[in-house]
């Protein structure tokens, strides 16, 4: 028997049990539908996170004080201040390929302005910082170079600091704030920026000049860590490799102890969140890939069903002439059909479901070309294994006895 | 042998039914020639219908040999019978076994669907005339169960007949029909039998292997006779009787 004449037969049996017919693909309809619309939103989450990470600026490097061990005794990363501002600037200094670094230091604190008090984040750093956080003034200014040398007590603040302290709308501008008891005048205010991916506000800050931070207000020589830019976000790994022998040689290490720093980017981080994400979107498809699995077994067990049913038929096909591989690729092509097709309405459905969710729900989604094909060759394999046994066992029927069957 | 459409020598089958080893044929010589019109009778359980599975190549054979056509049977794989009884075997049964919810004219087409050689307009123009032949063109979308008895097993002759087979073989063709309508496919066989179709048959009803050129009678797997049909009656004559007499409501 030939192919077209397969096809034939297997949908005209299919055809006399559409609605058991329908049925059965419904369960891979609803499995093929899930593993599309789950891996659409696992990616669009993914893609979601990447973006908002890498709008903090991919060429970011980020230096903090890292492991400090005094008599073998290790501390936790962060423990001990072993930066200094001469890192900061050693680095810019030597290393080719960033562009600008800042030492920061930054303390919480309790400001008050009038009757109002608030706690927020106060942040000392020069000028290069607000660039390379890429932080915009609003209304003011940046505070200037004979500002930072004479340490003088001015300061930029962010949105949320001035509608606690002055209420909303209120320009802050030339307005008097104390932090921990020193009268700061206000010169400067940042445009909003709203949350950062981990929920933090990013503005309820404070930032004034590096030498008033350290000097006036926390009266230290370390600083809690460095930030640079690099020249492009391509040569960031790049310069950090350069960054590590320079903080090392600048802070003494013998060539066995491991660093007392800790290098990060913002690479890493949207590594970090893309592949936690990325295992979210597995866990999601997985869970949708067993409906898939269940429908499969609807599949075996309405054939059998089907074999056991249609005993007689296949002995009277198999005594006028049908051979055991006509038989066996007549009911793996009707489940394969019953596979191939209810795939193909899953994608449809499950496209329809990642639109509604990004339409009516605003999730994010991305539906990719792999989760497309993946459930299609997932379908058909399982439209294969799931319809072999079945077909296998109706091929192998002696047809005397399946005409005998009653 | 080489003259007979169909050789069986020393035919024995036995097969296993739980523990009890059950001996079916034990011993079956017979010629069957082109054209002959065989009846074979017998009690149940005497042999008859395994014999016919033998010679319809459905099932193997124990020990003997068998020649359907010249061609040795007994080494056959399971598709090779496929392929011989596609091409050299038509099938008539006793409960018609056509498919339900498959239209006449599809039920006549499937052996065609089983043989390569024949495209899709073939097909179904000699699906046409074999349904035609059997006077069933005017029926041929009809569905099984839209169909009489009679009518049914006349697809089934029809679905027979469209592969061009050497043989027809039916088992009780008239096992299920009443008196008149047996006659009436008994007219359908003497017909074929006039035009040189062989025909074998299997009917435990004497009066049905009357029609037949020759009887062949088994008995505890043994055939016990076999001989020409010396009053053989007429199957269109013996309608006629039925309808005069009045014996049987008309039922088609």
């Amino acid at each position: 028997m030939n192919l077209i004449n397969l096809f034939k037969v297997a949908y005209r049996s299919l055809k006399k049990n559409l609605f058991r017919t329908f049925l059965t693909m419904l369960g891979i309809i609803i499995g093929v539908a899930s593993v599309i619309a789950m891996l659409a939103i696992g990616q669009g989450s993914k893609e979601n996170i990447t973006a908002s990470i890498s709008s903090l600026g991919t060429n970011t490097i980020m230096i903090y004080p890292g492991a400090f061990s005094m008599g073998g005794v290790r501390m936790g990363a962060g423990s001990v201040s072993t930066l200094t501002k001469e890192d900061a600037e050693a680095i810019l200094r030597r290393c080719e390929l960033v562009s600008h670094v800042v030492p920061v230091v930054n303390k919480s604190s309790q400001i008050i302005a009038g009757s109002q008090n608030w706690k927020t984040n106060v942040v000392g750093s020069h000028a290069d910082y607000f660039f390379i956080r890429d932080l915009h003034i609003q209304t003011g200014n940046i505070y200037s170079e004979s500002d930072e040398h004479s340490a003088a007590k001015v300061c930029v603040v962010g949105q949320t600091v001035v509608t606690n302290l002055f209420g909303e709308n209120v320009d802050p501008i030339g307005k008097m704030i104390r932090i921990n008891a020193i009268p700061f005048k206000i010169i400067g205010m940042l445009e909003k920026k709203g949350q950062n991916t981990f929920g933090q506000d990013q503005d309820d800050i404070i930032i004034a000049p590096f030498f008033t931070v350290q000097k006036r207000m926390l009266q230290t020589t370390f600083i809690n860590s460095i930030l640079a830019s690099g020249l492009d976000e391509k040569v960031i790994d790049e310069a950090t490799l350069e960054i590590k022998p320079i903080l090392r040689e600048m802070h003494k290490l013998p060539p066995n102890d491991e660093d007392d720093f800790t290098i990060r980017t913002q690479q890493d981080i949207a590594k970090t969140f893309g592949s936690i994400s990325s295992v979210l979107t597995i866990l999601l498809a997985s869970i949708a890939s067993i409906s898939l699995l269940v429908g499969g077994i609807g599949i075996m067990n309405i054939m059998l069903v089907s074999v056991t049913e249609r005993t007689r038929e296949i002995g009277i096909r198999l005594a006028i002439g049908a051979k055991s591989k006509d038989v066996l690729l007549q009911f793996m092509i009707e489940s394969i059909f019953i596979s191939l097709i209810g795939g193909a309405l899953g994608i449809l459905l499950g496209l329809l479901i990642a639109f509604l969710v990004s339409s009516l729900g605003g999730w994010p989604v991305t539906v990719t070309l792999s989760s497309i094909l993946l459930s299609s060759v997932f379908s058909a394999t399982i439209g294969i294994f799931f319809g072999w046994y079945p077909a296998r066992k109706a091929a192998n029927l002696n047809p005397i006895d399946a005409l005998r069957y009653e | 042998m080489a003259d007979s459409l169909i050789s069986v020598r020393n035919l024995e089958k036995s097969y296993k039914m739980g523990d009890v080893e059950v001996h079916a044929l034990r011993g079956v010589s017979l010629e069957v020639k082109t054209g002959e019109y065989v009846a074979i009778m017998g009690a149940s359980g005497s042999g008859k219908s395994t014999f016919m599975n033998i010679i319809g190549c459905l099932d193997h054979i124990s020990k003997g040999d068998y020649f359907l056509d010249g061609v040795d049977v007994k080494t056959f794989s399971k598709n090779q019978l496929a392929d011989l009884r596609s091409k050299k075997i038509g099938f008539i049964f006793q409960s018609f076994n056509i498919l339900a919810r498959t239209s006449a004219i599809e039920n006549v087409e499937l052996p065609l669907l089983y043989n390569n050689s024949v495209g899709s307009k073939e097909r179904k123009e000699r699906a046409y005339n074999a349904l035609k032949s059997v006077g069933l063109a005017d029926r041929m979308h009809s569905l099984p169960n839209q169909l009489s008895g009679g009518q049914q097993q006349r697809v089934a002759i029809a679905r027979a007949l469209v592969n061009e087979p050497l043989v027809i073989m039916a088992d009780e063709p008239t096992g299920n029909l009443d008196t008149r309508t047996s006659f009436e496919i008994m007219e359908i066989f003497q017909a074929l039998n006039e035009k040189g179709r062989t025909i074998v048959m299997v009917t435990h009803e004497p009066d049905i292997a009357q029609f037949a050129l020759s009887n062949v009678i088994f008995k505890d797997g043994k055939i016990i006779s076999n001989g020409l049909v010396k009053d053989r009656k007429n199957p269109t004559e013996e309608l006629k009787k039925l309808i005069e007499y009045n014996l049987e409501p008309t039922t088609v």
